[in-house]
């Protein structure tokens, strides 16, 4: 009863299910005002869910005076200490990286196979990316990236491109977190806002029924926590374990 | 009765002198404008205490007609004049002490008004109605009836419409009493008749000891031995005993288990039966099998302190997220998009049977394609599983699991709660590891279990005792209080 390390769920940890890091997308298009506050966000709600995160940034590029993934890749080295305790998260350059990771080699297991090696230690793994990259990276993956709808101006329409692409290319079929004023407490969106539009255009041509989930912003840079929650659970249920060596999703 | 009246110009000088003159326990009983300012007619509050030592007075005498006589004239008029009073001094400038004092005079006033006017009423119909009738034509019957004064108090309408269905009504009521009577003496006759033959016949006396020493209830015990074949040996009854619990007993130990089989389940049960644990073997043993994707998790629970985060706790060891609804919307939300998992699972907050939240939790449930899954704590007092079980029963096959069956002295008052509600039972805990102290429900081993015979214990009954167990209850209580 009083050894050190043996609880009731050790049968749980035994059979060693949770080890692997959950991979979960961030589509990017182009509208940072809206996906930066609901990125951070997100990430402050999964470490308070008790998982380390790391975020792969495609937007940011790698150099020398501030490394990424790139340089991971190269100098596996670098991160390969499983031994050592993650931080809370962290947020790694991966512009080039990620590019990488899909050249045309044939990677047994797929392009984010070399990923599983050097983030294991992770709970979570984000990808944030524009859609084109994110359909190179994740294709049959069942992940439902995130693509946010901010209430600015042309949001709608580069939110739309972004949903094209990762729809006709890939068939990865997005969850829609659209930022809503406090006063927006249901999900339904007035007739012509940006996120209607959004939903009346991916019905019409690309014959898709878009759910979009609100999410409430208290300030300009901070979302309402419970619905953080609940947004970062559903996108936890929908991401894919990255094991090591044997790519498989869940779906 | 000292009662004075004050003139000034305005209402508070009115006041100020009525209070002069009586001091602090001024009782105003008129207030009204007059040519010269504010007339106030006051008295004091001891007069309203002389008033009633009268009333109380007069009611013992129990001469009401006087009494009525004397305050009939005054009633409607002294309730207008309260009311006025009341209304006029709520306007005016008093202290805000001064109106809850006037608030509270009004109330007292209408208190004693309430009763008197219903009183007067009943006295001026009957009079009426016996005048009229006179004149019209001489009913016996009636008049009988509209002149009796109890008739007339108890109720203000005219007495010959409610006396008639008085008398059945009355009547069925003693009917009804006389068939419980005889119901009771005849069932007593009964099993002092079967005692005595038990008695007789000491494989039935001793079976029933056994049965409910092993928890049994005494009427689980008596159904079954009533039944026993008389020319049946001493080990074969013990056998045949089991036999039949066994075959009452129903378990799913040669279906598929309820991991395998998968759905979507809703633990419910009362506090600290282990519901959220029992959630986590479940899902332990389903992503065992299936694999973690196979699983989902959704707790109802936003009451315990703790209650996500345990559940949480347990789904990140399994890799499987652990959601939280705080409403049916949110219940649905989850399930349609958990709709692909094998097998999830909707824990609960712990309820007591009679908390008024149970109704509640249990609408938010009420969902297509939800079943419910009653977890029963293997140790709990008979009684008190009957009333988890009254009080969680839904429509449908009711599943259950037995959990802590290794911490239960007794398993005999569950098997027996799940055999009279007739109960399917899905599996049983016996421990707290996670996922392994889950066992499928075989009732042939649950059976044996509970009638292996227990330590000595303080609460097994003598065979003199036997006639208690049989012995109803309220007569037993009324004896107790009657000594």
């Amino acid at each position: 009863m009083l050894d050190i390390g043996v609880n009731q769920g050790a049968g749980l940890q035994r059979m060693a299910l949770q080890a692997a890091p959950r991979v979960m997308a961030v589509a990017s298009h182009g509208q940072q005002q809206g996906e930066l506050p609901l990125l951070w966000s997100l990430c402050t709600t999964l470490v308070d869910l008790g998982h380390s995160v790391a975020v792969l940034d495609a937007t940011t590029v790698e150099s020398a005076h501030n490394p990424g993934l790139s340089q991971l890749l190269d100098d596996a080295d670098l991160e390969h200490d499983d031994s050592r305790t993650p931080p809370s998260w962290s947020v790694v350059p991966a512009a080039l990286g990620l590019a990488q990771l899909c050249q045309p080699t044939a990677r047994p297991g797929g392009p984010l196979a070399p990923l599983s090696d050097l983030f294991q230690r992770f709970g979570v793994l984000v990808i944030y990316a524009r859609a084109p990259l994110l359909a190179d990276l994740l294709p049959d993956s069942g992940i439902e990236p995130l693509l946010t709808v901010a209430p600015v101006k042309m949001s709608a329409v580069t939110a739309y491109q972004a949903l094209k692409q990762m729809l006709l290319n890939t068939k990865l079929r997005p969850t829609m977190a659209a930022i809503v004023g406090e006063p927006s407490l249901n999900t339904s969106a007035p007739r012509h806002s940006p996120v209607a539009n959004l939903q009346h255009c991916a019905m019409n041509f690309l014959g898709y029924r878009l759910d979009a989930l609100a999410v409430r912003a208290l300030q300009p840079q901070e979302c309402r926590s419970d619905d953080m929650y609940r947004l970062a659970l559903r996108l936890l249920e929908n991401a894919m374990p990255l094991h090591r060596h044997q790519f498989r999703g869940s779906h | 009765m000292n009662i004075q009246r004050f003139n000034a110009p305005t209402a508070r000088e009115a006041l100020a002198k009525a209070r002069h003159a009586f001091g602090d326990g001024t009782l105003i009983l008129s207030n009204r404008p007059t040519a010269t300012g504010v007339e106030v007619v006051a008295t004091a509050e001891d007069t309203l205490a002389a008033l009633d030592t009268a009333d109380s007075f007069a009611n013992r005498s129990q001469d009401q007609s006087a009494l009525r006589r004397d305050a009939l004239p005054s009633v409607p008029e002294s309730a207008t004049r309260v009311e006025d009073d009341a209304t006029q001094l709520a306007m005016s400038t008093l202290s805000f002490q001064d109106y809850v004092r006037e608030r509270m005079l009004r109330r007292r006033h209408e208190s004693m008004a309430g009763t008197t006017p219903q009183a007067a009423s009943a006295q001026a119909t009957p009079v009426r109605a016996v005048k009229e009738l006179a004149i019209a034509r001489p009913r016996p019957m009636e008049r009988t009836e509209a002149q009796s004064p109890v008739n007339a108090v108890a109720a203000p309408k005219p007495a010959p419409v409610l006396a008639a269905p008085q008398a059945p009504a009355l009547s069925q009521g003693i009917v009804n009493e006389l068939h419980a009577m005889k119901a009771l003496i005849e069932d007593r006759f009964n099993t002092l008749t079967w005692l005595g033959q038990a008695r007789q016949s000491p494989i039935q006396s001793n079976l029933m000891l056994k049965l409910i020493r092993a928890g049994y209830s005494p009427t689980l015990a008596r159904t079954i031995l009533e039944r026993m074949p008389d020319d049946i040996g001493a080990t074969e009854s013990v056998r045949w005993v089991m036999d039949i619990l066994e075959r009452n007993l129903k378990a799913d130990a040669a279906a598929p288990a309820i991991h395998e089989e998968g759905g979507t389940y809703a633990l419910v049960g009362a506090t600290g039966v282990g519901k959220t644990t029992t959630a986590a073997k479940l899902a332990g043993l389903c992503a065992r099998t299936h694999g973690p994707g196979s699983v989902g998790l959704i707790t109802l629970d936003t009451y315990r302190v703790g209650a996500h985060e345990q559940l949480r706790a347990f789904g990140r060891m399994l890799g499987v997220v652990a959601h939280l609804a705080h409403d049916r919307a949110a219940l649905q939300d989850l399930l349609s998009l958990l709709g692909n998992k094998k097998m999830v699972l909707i824990d609960t907050t712990g309820l007591a049977p009679n908390d008024p939240r149970k109704r509640s939790m249990l609408d938010v449930l009420d969902l297509p394609g939800v079943n419910r899954l009653l977890v029963l704590n293997a140790g709990g007092h008979g009684d008190t599983l009957d009333d988890v079980v009254s009080s969680f029963k839904s429509t449908g096959v009711q599943q259950a699991v037995l959990s802590k069956t290794d911490e239960a002295a007794k398993l005999g008052p569950a098997l027996d709660a799940i055999i009279r509600h007739q109960l399917l039972l899905r599996g049983v805990t016996t421990g707290q590891k996670v996922p392994e102290d889950w066992e499928a429900a075989d009732a042939a081993k649950l059976v044996r279990q509970s009638m292996r015979a227990p330590a000595k214990s303080a609460f097994d009954p003598k065979p003199a005792d036997l006639d208690f167990f049989f012995t109803p209850a309220s007569a037993t209580q009324a004896g107790r209080f009657d000594a």
